[in-house]
């Protein structure tokens, strides 16, 4: 009887010689895969493309001009406020401490009427008086806004 | 000339704006291969593309490209993103009720690849015309390009979309499991499939010496 002599070389070249052509089919198949699915751009695409980036490029200018003119707005107004209060309380400090009759003591006295008369009315309305103490806050709080506001354009959104 | 795309970006950042034209040149088709296969419309395809173009320029000039991926793949990922986004408006613009699904979440696994492509008339055409010529029919590279065109435009987006992003732009099985947020083997299952069944459908047609002659 024929002894069936089996080699794992054997198996391994029956098995090449079957998945060879397969292999070849699928190469081939690839090619035409590839063929199918590519599709070409019209020939002005890159022009087209290019001009938008160069109008993109030229807003992206004017947002920088803005930006650094809404900057130095916000910054200024900042700025401004915040000097005012510090103005406002040397001013009712200085007040206190003496009595002369000067140029700061009569714009004092003009601002003073206006706050008692805003006062009057807010009581009336809103039902709380509005003094100086109020309005420092209120000023404060504007300042702290602005503030704000002026470090979240700066700081926040330039690192998003 | 810059040769790398870090070099690329580099002159881009610089200000040097006409260094995107490389970009552009190299990845236009491939994009634009992509993006029509989506929204099936060349004028609104390119528009996606000069979109998804205009995209990648602002993330590069605004730093927010960090090069944990390659340019490609992140452009790829905002050509295909664009193209969902447009395909969706526009559909919401023409009050479409035919329409092809391109949420993958509403897709089920099934024999839609194998049913599509046998209810398209062309391929009902060619089955007819083989039964008429017999299976002696002279092997034709030129209509075995067009069964296979007629398949890819039968199969779903499903299946044209992964076959694009892997045979045209490239992408490993990986990276198309990343941009469209699939599992990876389902990514393999559909490239495995979809050319399983071009392959039943071409060897009903030839047999296998005809084409390994022609190869």
């Amino acid at each position: 009887m024929k002894k069936f002599n089996f080699k794992i070389s054997n198996f391994y070249s029956i098995f090449n010689e079957m998945s060879e052509p397969s292999k070849n089919i699928d190469t081939y198949l690839d090619g035409k895969i590839r063929q199918t699915l590519q599709s070409n751009v019209s020939d002005d695409f890159t022009f087209e493309l290019m001009k938008r980036i160069e109008i993109e490029k030229e807003f992206a200018k004017e947002d920088v001009k803005t930006f650094k003119m809404v900057k130095y707005i916000t910054g200024g107004f900042v700025l401004a406020i915040t000097a005012f209060i510090i103005l406002l309380t040397v001013i009712i400090n200085n007040n206190e401490e003496s009595q002369d009759v000067g140029f700061f003591n009569t714009m004092l006295e003009k601002f003073s009427g206006i706050v008692e008369s805003i006062s009057v009315v807010t009581t009336e309305m809103l039902g709380f008086t509005f003094d100086y103490q109020t309005g420092l806050v209120v000023l404060l709080i504007t300042g702290c806004v602005f503030l704000f506001y002026f470090a979240d354009r700066i700081i926040f959104k330039k690192h998003v | 000339m810059p040769v790398s795309y870090r070099e690329i970006i580099d002159e881009i950042r610089r200000g040097d704006t006409s260094a995107f034209r490389i970009i552009s040149d190299e990845l236009k088709d491939k994009a634009f291969s992509l993006t029509m296969k989506i929204l099936k419309n060349k004028e609104e395809a390119e528009d996606s593309v000069q979109e998804a173009f205009m995209k990648l320029f602002k993330a590069i000039t605004a730093n927010q490209f960090e090069e944990r991926s390659k340019l490609s793949t992140y452009f790829y990922s905002i050509v295909y993103n664009t193209a969902v986004d447009n395909y969706k408006k526009l559909k919401t613009q023409r009050f479409s009720i035919v329409s092809i699904d391109v949420d993958d979440s509403n897709f089920e696994e099934g024999d839609d690849l194998v049913k599509k492509y046998y209810e398209s008339d062309i391929d009902k055409n060619i089955y007819e015309e083989r039964h008429d010529m017999g299976i002696d029919k002279k092997f034709n590279d030129s209509e075995i390009r067009e069964i296979v065109k007629n398949y890819i435009d039968h199969i779903p987006e499903q299946y044209s979309v992964i076959l694009t992003m892997f045979y045209i732009n490239d992408l490993s099985h990986e990276e198309i499991s990343s941009v469209l947020k699939l599992p990876i083997g389902t990514v393999k299952n559909r490239i495995f499939r979809a050319k399983a069944k071009l392959k039943e459908i071409i060897l009903k047609k030839y047999s296998e010496e005809e084409i390994l002659q022609y190869v």
